[in-house]
């Protein structure tokens, strides 16, 4: 039951907020002190518990990007394109969607 | 950085390169332990989303057989004693409006109320039931449906304790809305079943993979005082299968190294001290007191009931709602149903007579079938712990 949605926050008002989620747009609690619009959050049962940090991300995504890094070093690829391949890779993960 | 959400649930759920990599390191780390003496090493988890991501994902099957992954106590539609569905059933037939989540709208009652034995059956029947996604909707239609007397049956766990507070705690409920409290507490439950492996004599659990979001309100203090208590490791864990996965290898590296404390995995959202906002409100609104779960019986400090001073909200005072004591307390499931067993981990949902022979989604008869997180109803859904082989071997089909 301790289901978790990601949300992006769109207004925040008193105790109330509201966000966004695959395009579904949700009045939520906000159970948090740091909370402003263009926050992405964690709702569950229609209250916003937790927020995601960015900088946590970014620090996850280093590691990842040096797993991948080693892995392909490890079947061969030549240093120059593994660093190619992760940087794309990035991106890709990164990048924002259009449309 | 800003990160599109898609973008940040592909990052953890469709990444099979990262995927490959960290089960080639949970390998590894199982061969160190074997080379170390260990012949099992048992995982339990404490979070119906887990053992959801788990099952829905496969996760059992690409681990090696010595790793064996258990869930603990982590769906509280499960463990909600039958008295309180009894109750509301009851009510619900005397006109007051029962707000209820969907994931408990067809758990069933021992008792038969005229004719019910779930808050949808009393539905069917004319009872007044109505299913809300959060207290705030709640909250919302007793206004507009100018309701006179209702009742918010308030289940879940740490996580969603802090979204009845903040509107107690703030004077946003209308008068006669009242909540029936039935929120329990993760910790002393893991502690509880921790202890009962032990006591039932059967192979110790070797490392925890703690709840999420549970963690995201209570921190990861609550944790660690476990893990050093039991001598075991950690780790609060995210739900996207790759968070599961990293979870994992962590834990076996921290078992390798006989290592007892707790690791964030899931940092992008959990600190340490977790939501003091949070912690805060379920403080000022509930005491701790020693409560019943389903088919288990009473835990001490496991259950949060609103303090005196919110008494005008009370569904317990308001409407002389009692559950057996201690003393008179009986065992409240189906004589054949198991679960009381699989929620504590001392059972599998396919060691039950009942699993997917007379007990199934549709029509569940114990706890553990109702719950979307509910053990068995995971299991079921998803064809978790090779049940089509053994129907199988068993109609002499296969091997």
């Amino acid at each position: 039951m301790c289901w978790g949605v990601p949300a992006r926050v769109l207004e925040v008002g008193d105790f109330l907020a509201k966000v966004e989620f695959g395009g579904t747009q949700k009045e939520v609690l906000v159970i948090h002190d740091d909370i402003k619009p263009g926050d992405l959050v964690i709702v569950h049962a229609g209250s916003i518990i937790g927020k995601i940090d960015s900088k946590e991300i970014s620090r996850t995504l280093e590691l990842y990007s040096e797993i991948l890094r080693e892995t392909l070093l490890r079947d061969g690829v030549d240093p120059k394109d593994a660093d190619k391949i992760v940087k794309e890779w990035m991106a890709e993960l990164t990048g924002e969607e259009h449309g | 950085m800003r990160l599109s959400i898609n973008k940040l649930i592909n990052l953890f759920r469709q990444n099979p390169s990262l995927a490959k990599d960290v089960r080639s390191l949970i390998y590894k780390y199982r061969d160190r332990l074997i080379s170390k003496g260990y012949r099992k090493i048992k995982i339990m988890n404490f979070c119906g989303t887990h053992e959801w991501t788990t099952v829905h994902y496969g996760i059992r099957h690409l681990l090696p057989n010595e790793i064996d992954l258990v869930a603990g106590p982590g769906c509280p539609v499960c463990i909600t004693p039958s008295k309180y569905i009894e109750e509301a059933i009851r009510l619900s037939f005397e006109g007051v409006r029962i707000y209820v989540f969907g994931d408990a709208y067809k758990l069933p009652s021992v008792e038969k109320i005229d004719g019910a034995t779930s808050l949808s059956d009393a539905k069917a029947l004319g009872g007044d039931v109505v299913i809300v996604y959060s207290f705030l909707d709640a909250i919302k239609n007793f206004k507009e449906d100018n309701l006179r007397e209702a009742i918010f049956l308030g289940i879940g766990f740490e996580t969603t304790a802090p979204s009845y507070a903040l509107p107690i705690y703030n004077e946003m409920i209308p008068e006669g809305l009242y909540i029936l409290s039935i929120l329990r507490l993760t910790p002393p439950a893991a502690e509880y079943a921790l202890k009962s492996v032990y006591e039932k004599g059967l192979e110790g659990v070797n490392g925890i993979v703690a709840p999420g979001h549970v963690s995201t309100v209570i921190g990861a203090k609550p944790w660690d005082k476990i893990s050093r208590k039991f001598g075991i490791p950690s780790v609060v864990s995210g739900f996207e299968p790759i968070d599961l996965l990293i979870s994992i290898a962590l834990l076996l590296k921290m078992i390798y190294h006989g290592e007892a404390y707790t690791e964030i995995e899931y940092k992008r959202v959990v600190k340490y001290d977790g939501n003091t906002q949070a912690q805060r409100l379920i403080r000022e609104v509930f005491d701790v007191r020693e409560a019943a779960w389903r088919g288990i019986g009473y835990i001490p400090d496991s259950g949060l009931d609103l303090k005196p001073i919110y008494l005008n909200f009370n569904a317990v005072e308001r409407f002389d709602i009692k559950l057996p004591s201690k003393d008179e307390w009986r065992i409240d499931l189906h004589p054949a149903c198991k679960c009381a067993e699989i929620v504590l981990g001392l059972k599998k949902p396919v060691e039950c007579p009942l699993y997917l022979k007379v007990c199934t989604p549709e029509n569940p008869i114990g706890p553990c079938m109702v719950s979307i997180e509910g053990t068995c109803s995971v299991w079921a859904r998803f064809g978790e712990g090779d049940i089509a082989r053994d129907i199988a071997k068993e109609i002499e089909l296969g091997e």
